[in-house]
């Protein structure tokens, strides 16, 4: 699988607080990656230093092979960025605003342009001062997905979205997922989406990532255990996160699920029930 | 269109949700022998997930043999050995059966307590459809 | 309370610096001749600091501490009066003239009214406009102004006025009203200075006047047109034009605002060339804020808008448009210079025709006024450059050395006409001035083009 994104070492400090610290992350082709953090976590900085539009102190970054501050024109172009806030131009219409923006690529997708303007409902002519948050996030949203892009980098892209508009965005990118065989990273804080199109998850937490895994093997693995025993014993659970004691017994928490002492504890005679967690629960143990 | 029901946030990743699901229809003979399944993109756009899970429980469906993939056709129901499919059936109930007898002794309460329960449960069962008859 | 009112220390650093030269100004003055020097100093480093309070006055009045806080408006009087009290201490440097001392007291009070009403009715501003274009109605109708008859009605009308500012004052701690209006001022003074003429941009559309809207449609209409025109064609807009439809804003100088100041002073002309010649001195104030005004709003303002776009130009430098490492870059200065040069031959021809009908300024004057007007035009390019390309803020020290050295450059500017001047290209230091900020300038380029190649 090739590579799309390949980070090492990226650090970046701002006003002397330490942001991101050797922060390492690969993503392949066709990976849909899912990026959590607590707020204030550093995900937007993530995001924005592999851009090129915010500064890192030092690190190696290569996007589609080549170093990310030398893309060339053909690279540039197959990356689409959807930002949080929205500083765009408001005092231009819709239409306006996306011929402006058609100026800046050589390709640009006219007919994607005008399928999701229709089926998302917004009015060509109004300035995007005139829209609401929702509308302007699709209209951004837009922006990003004309040119075809192959790396799609979206920051909290459902946020100022309503459940329906959420649920609509996600089918949009999984119909690209499924088509076309983009890559996509996105962070966001609603579980329930990551666990929808997300292949893969990553948390970002104190400066790193510190977990990175296909989101199907973490719902596997970090699991809560109920343990049971008879007589007196002493159990040790490998890949313990947090434990609490019982009277012959004990929950615990793992990032891993080791068989081999699974296959051990049932020869002890200690029963274990295996409760698996929603992304969110994980997500709030890894971090603790 | 068949109606595959799935919950993305369950603790279950939803590959093995959809895997358990089809498994069962299959096994009950909801998916007759032949049948083509829909497609992964079918499946995906319906239920909004990733098509990549569904190719991931499709691709363990073809694994244990449930299903075969067809040259232009897709995913269909592979036709069994009888012996085979009842042993599968009497497998997936044995699990049930393991798990009903560790929730039992968790409660405290014996092996042949239960026993005996099933076997009034039985009774019932043909009372009633005594009755009906 | 104190320190709401006084917010901000580069302000005070600057009214403080006012009053030490105007101390110094006092030692050294032996006889009249710097009398008005001292005058304009201390009025206008008070007038600075009763606006700045006025300014920030409905951060309390309509808070929500004015109606919980039991004897609020007392506490605000008190310290309302206090502050005005310590102002009034530097106008202590005109005695022994009591008469003047006395009138600049009453010039004082008058004037915090006038930017107190001003802040919660702005209605009141005509009161400013008023004062400036009042030559023109005394020139007109032949009344003449003596100066001494003033100041000694000024300083008698004290006990009234001080009775009436009281009065008021009482109503103001109290003074609830206008709503509409005060929320809107403190959301600009909610922004720091580093973006306060920008802050147009966060006023609704439909909550600013007829005039802006229509102001800022038919500004924001050309490059509409030129984005469907060149959609229309198929045709690539130049790299430049597009930065420049990036940095755009309510409050740019475009082509409107040529007009109406080309406009706007053609009037003036005219109105130079049919009085008599007498009284052009009266013109003199409103001449000379001509190109503080334009600077002010096409310098300043330019910045500002562009410090607040820093985060979206970022974005839209990545983009395949932008070929090259520096593409964006060269781009980039050459919108920025381009609007600058312009901005600054109009101003120069604005001096030039200006000069020539009320004689204010005589050849050598003009050439002087004009190198000094490059030099702040570098200085001023580089440390804009400077701050754009840094990640911190600071927007407000730009902000603030900027209008500290017009404010000296007119200061230099009026001394250089009221005295005899040579040519300063032949002054040596001007030289080394003129190098320096030269080379200044090219480097801030440099360090620019150098930053973007790394993107």
């Amino acid at each position: 699988m090739t590579c799309i994104v390949n980070v090492k070492g990226l650090t970046k400090s701002y006003k002397n607080q330490s942001v991101l610290k050797e922060l390492s992350l690969d993503v392949e082709q066709g990976d849909v990656v899912g990026l959590l953090g607590k707020n204030g976590a550093g995900k937007s900085t993530l995001l924005k230093s592999l851009l090129n539009i915010s500064d890192i102190d030092s690190g190696e970054i290569s996007i589609f092979g080549e170093q990310y501050n030398q893309l060339s024109s053909k690279n540039k172009a197959r990356i689409g960025y959807v930002p949080q806030e929205n500083d765009e131009i408001s005092w231009l219409s819709v239409k306006d605003l996306i011929n402006f923006r058609k100026q800046f690529y050589a390709a640009w997708s006219d007919e994607k342009v005008t399928e999701l303007l229709s089926r998302w409902e917004i009015d060509l002519t109004k300035k995007i001062s005139e829209l609401s948050p929702g509308q302007v996030q699709r209209v951004l949203i837009i922006l990003a997905l004309a040119p075809r892009p192959e790396l799609l980098i979206f920051d909290e892209p459902a946020a100022s979205l309503d459940p329906a508009g959420r649920r609509d965005f996600l089918k949009e990118i999984l119909s690209l997922v499924s088509d076309e065989n983009i890559t996509v990273i996105f962070s966001t804080h609603i579980t329930s989406d990551l666990e929808r199109i997300a292949n893969k998850v990553a948390i970002l937490d104190k400066g790193q990532i510190r977990y990175f895994n296909d989101l199907d093997t973490t719902k596997e693995n970090v699991v809560q255990l109920t343990l049971h025993w008879q007589a007196d014993k002493n159990i040790t659970v490998p890949y313990l996160l947090r434990g609490k004691q019982f009277l012959q017994g004990q929950h615990a928490i793992v990032s891993q699920l080791d068989q081999a002492w699974l296959e051990e504890m049932k020869e002890q005679a200690v029963e274990v029930t295996i409760n698996p967690m929603g992304l969110e629960d994980i997500f709030l143990e890894l971090t603790a | 269109m068949e109606q595959f029901i799935i919950s993305p946030s369950s603790g279950i990743p939803i590959y093995k949700q959809l895997y358990s699901q089809i498994e069962r229809m299959i096994l009950n003979g909801y998916f007759s022998v032949d049948q083509r399944l829909p497609s992964v993109r079918q499946v995906a756009s319906d239920l909004d997930v990733n098509p990549m899970t569904v190719s991931k429980a499709y691709g363990l469906l073809e694994e244990r043999g449930y299903l075969t993939r067809l040259r232009g056709k897709g995913m269909v129901v592979t036709a069994r050995d009888e012996e085979v499919l009842k042993q599968e059936k009497l497998t997936m109930l044995d699990e049930m059966i393991k798990e009903l007898l560790a929730q039992a002794k968790h409660m405290g309460i014996s092996g042949d307590k239960v026993a005996k329960m099933i076997k009034q449960n039985i009774a019932n069962g043909q009372d009633e459809t005594v009755g009906k008859e | 309370m104190k320190t709401i009112l006084l917010h901000g220390w580069l302000v005070k650093v600057f009214i403080v610096l006012l009053w030490v030269i105007a101390i110094g100004v006092r030692i050294t003055m032996h006889d009249d001749t710097r009398e008005n020097l001292l005058f304009t100093l201390i009025a206008f480093s008070n007038f600075l600091l009763y606006l700045m309070v006025a300014m920030r006055l409905p951060l309390l009045t309509h808070s929500k501490m004015a109606v919980l806080l039991p004897g609020f408006s007392q506490k605000l009087k008190q310290i309302l009066l206090v502050i005005f009290g310590v102002s009034l201490l530097p106008t202590l440097l005109v005695l022994p003239d009591v008469v003047t001392w006395l009138a600049f007291i009453s010039i004082s009070i008058l004037a915090t009214l006038v930017f107190v009403a001003m802040i919660y009715q702005p209605i009141y501003q005509i009161f400013i406009w008023l004062f400036i274009l009042m030559p023109l109605p005394m020139a007109m109708f032949d009344i003449s102004l003596n100066k001494e008859k003033l100041f000694y009605t000024l300083a008698w009308l004290l006990p009234l006025i001080c009775w009436l500012a009281y009065a008021l004052l009482n109503k103001l701690v109290n003074y609830r009203g206008n709503q509409h209006h005060v929320s809107k001022m403190i959301a600009i003074m909610n922004v720091s200075m580093g973006k306060t003429l920008a802050v147009q941009e966060s006023i609704p559309f439909s909550d600013r006047t007829m005039l802006a809207q229509w102001w800022a449609d038919s500004h924001f209409n050309y490059y509409r047109k030129l984005i469907s025109a060149a959609t229309n064609t198929s045709k690539e807009l130049p790299n430049r034009k597009l930065i420049e439809i990036c940095c755009q804003s309510a409050n740019s100088f475009g082509a409107n605002a040529y007009v109406i100041w080309s406009l706007g002073i053609a009037l003036l002309c005219v109105l130079g060339l049919v009085i008599d010649e007498s009284y052009h001195h009266f013109f003199t104030p409103m001449v000379t804020l001509i190109p503080a005004m334009i600077i002010g709003t096409g310098s300043i303002t330019l910045f500002q808008i562009i410090q607040g776009k820093k985060s979206y130009l970022a974005r839209i430098a990545i983009l395949p448009r932008f070929k090259q490492h520096n593409s964006f870059a060269r781009a980039f200065l050459g919108y920025v210079f381009s609007n600058q040069v312009i901005l600054y031959c109009f101003i120069a021809v604005l001096l030039a025709v200006t000069a020539r009908v009320f004689g204010h300024l005589n050849i050598t004057v003009y050439i002087n006024s004009i190198l000094i007007l490059f030099v702040y035009c570098c200085i001023s390019i580089s440390i804009m450059l400077f701050a754009w390309r840094t990640a911190e803020d600071y927007g407000n020290s730009v902000v603030w050395l900027m209008i500290v050295g017009f404010i000296g450059t007119i200061v230099f500017v009026t001394h250089m006409a009221s005295s005899e001047m040579s040519l300063l290209i032949l002054n040596g230091i001007f030289q080394i001035l003129l190098l320096v900020s030269l080379l200044l300038m090219i480097f801030s380029c440099y360090q620019y083009l150098q930053y973007f190649s790394k993107k």
